[in-house]
């Protein structure tokens, strides 16, 4: 088998809760010994109730989050701590994600911009990455604010495609919306995943939202990786885990 | 912004055009002593001059000075010292707290402790030492004035900058790999703004005072380029004599410049605040 795009190797996050004066050291295990693989063009669910440490992966995956023990490796090669130019994320609340003082045109094409990835003229540039995620290149003038939740959504994806990554991690990237606009930014992404042949790693509490996107689905529970399905057998999965 | 913050903000530029403009509005320049007349001296408001038509609408001084000349000579140098030291220290007082904001650990430990150690002593205390080993000057005022008030500035800054970077379009800036430099200023400096404009303009009226203070006290600014609070020391030994108008009138100037900058940094407040947008 070729060699996977990205893996996680041992990953283990605690935090210090209490460290004081004369105060017992108290830490807390946010990700126990967690290893994750992920092959080029697969899409991998990630499900787990309320602090069961998805959100946390998410971060050290990206990079924003040095873990406490573990390597990340992407194709082979061992990863520094930090950002990586092949992994981007979306964020949960796209109105937080995108600066509130910068205009839509600025937010997607500003890094493309700095790292020399435009070639012909920048407006051309965003108006092609408006375009491939459903909007309007007339938008590209207006600020956060003057958008919907969908549309705010859809920049937020954009400007994680206009760098041009082979890894997209979304982590509850639906959850603030209502169902009907989820079900578009759904099959935008699933359409995307295709047309550029990109590797999804997405976070949910839906299991609905994962079966609907995921052929692989990894169940977290304290921290630690529970159980691994394909997506087709996670309708009978719910074990003793989500009965409570 | 509100009807008061208007008011405030067209006050304010009003008082510094006039600053600005003192050598064409001024009847004389009240520091060429050529110009003086000895004889015309501790004149009431609204005395005609002896030799020359004029009238002196706000009196004159000891030195037959035209007072309102004087004032508006005096302003120009208050206003100048204030705009400027307040300009420094919050450029210093941004770069020193973002930094702090974004590197954290001993960074900023150790900013943040000279901060605290800078805010246990009064600022005008400070400013004295400072003054009192340099001598007086323009210059020396301004530097000492800076040290008294970029702390404020670095505590804002930081705190601030500590909200936004926990924002996730910081992250996201960050995985695009963005230089630090160009997130600090570009991502979270524009939205740490709205606040940092609120302290600006509420120290800007403290550096004015403080200039004021130590003029009045003769350490500050050096008796050929005289600021309102030299103009107010000035006339301080007539007060009791009855002539009233050298002192109390540069000292009515300082009131309304020092009340329209903190009314202006309520407005702004006001704006920055979510929670009053509706009043």
């Amino acid at each position: 088998m070729n060699e996977p795009l990205f893996h996680a190797r041992n990953i283990s996050q605690s935090y210090v809760l209490a460290n004081g004066w004369r105060q017992r050291r108290s830490t807390l295990q946010a990700l126990d010994d967690v290893s994750l693989t992920l092959h080029a063009g697969e899409s991998v669910g990630i499900v787990g109730e309320s602090g069961s440490g998805k959100s946390t992966l998410a971060r050290i995956i990206v990079g924003l989050l040095p873990p406490t023990a573990g390597e990340r490796y992407w194709q082979g090669q061992r990863l520094p701590d930090g950002p990586h130019a092949g992994i981007q994320m979306v964020f949960q609340d796209a109105a937080s994600a995108l600066n509130p003082r910068a205009r839509v045109t600025e937010l997607i094409a500003e890094a493309p911009r700095i790292h020399g990835l435009i070639t012909s003229g920048e407006s051309d540039f965003v108006a092609t990455q408006l375009n491939r995620v459903g909007l309007d290149p007339q938008l590209a003038q207006r600020y956060p604010h003057q958008l919907s939740g969908g549309q705010r959504a859809r920049v937020g994806i954009a400007r994680a495609l206009a760098v041009k990554p082979q890894l997209l991690v979304c982590d509850e990237a639906v959850a603030a919306l209502d169902v009907l606009i989820q079900a578009q930014i759904l099959n935008l992404l699933q359409q995307l995943r295709r047309e550029l042949g990109l590797t999804l790693l997405f976070i949910s509490h839906d299991l609905g939202v994962v079966r609907h996107l995921c052929e692989r689905v990894v169940v977290m529970h304290h921290g630690r990786i529970v159980e691994t399905t394909s997506a087709g057998q996670l309708a009978g999965l719910p074990s003793s885990l989500f009965r409570s | 912004m509100s009807r008061r913050g208007w008011f405030s903000l067209i006050l304010l530029a009003a008082l510094l055009l006039a600053a600005l403009l003192a050598p064409w509005l001024a009847s004389q320049n009240p520091y060429d002593l050529a110009t003086l007349d000895i004889l015309d001296a501790r004149l009431p408001p609204g005395s005609a001059a002896l030799d020359h038509g004029g009238t002196y609408w706000l009196g004159t001084d000891a030195q037959g000075r035209d007072m309102l000349s004087a004032m508006l000579y005096g302003l120009r140098i208050s206003l100048a010292v204030g705009v400027l030291s307040t300009l420094l220290a919050l450029t210093a007082g941004v770069v020193l707290g973002l930094l702090a904001a974004w590197h954290g650990r001993w960074v900023d430990a150790l900013i943040m402790r000279v901060v605290d150690i800078q805010l246990s002593f009064p600022a005008i205390l400070l400013a004295l030492v400072l003054l009192a080993l340099t001598g007086p000057g323009v210059s020396k005022i301004v530097l000492a004035l800076l040290a008294a008030q970029w702390a404020y500035y670095a505590r804002t800054a930081r705190s601030a900058a500590l909200v936004e970077c926990q924002k996730d379009y910081v992250a996201a800036a960050r995985l695009l790999r963005l230089p630090t430099w160009r997130i600090l200023l570009r991502h979270v400096l524009p939205n740490c703004l709205p606040t940092l404009l609120t302290v600006a303009a509420l120290q800007l009226a403290a550096a004015i005072s403080l200039e004021a203070t130590l003029s009045f006290l003769g350490l500050g600014l050096p008796v050929t380029e005289p600021s309102l609070g030299l103009l107010i020391a000035n006339g301080f030994q007539y007060l009791l004599s009855g002539r009233y108008w050298i002192s109390v009138f540069p000292g009515l100037l300082l009131v309304v410049v020092l009340t329209c900058c903190n009314l202006l940094a309520d407005a702004l407040r006001q704006r920055a605040d979510p929670r009053e947008a509706g009043r």
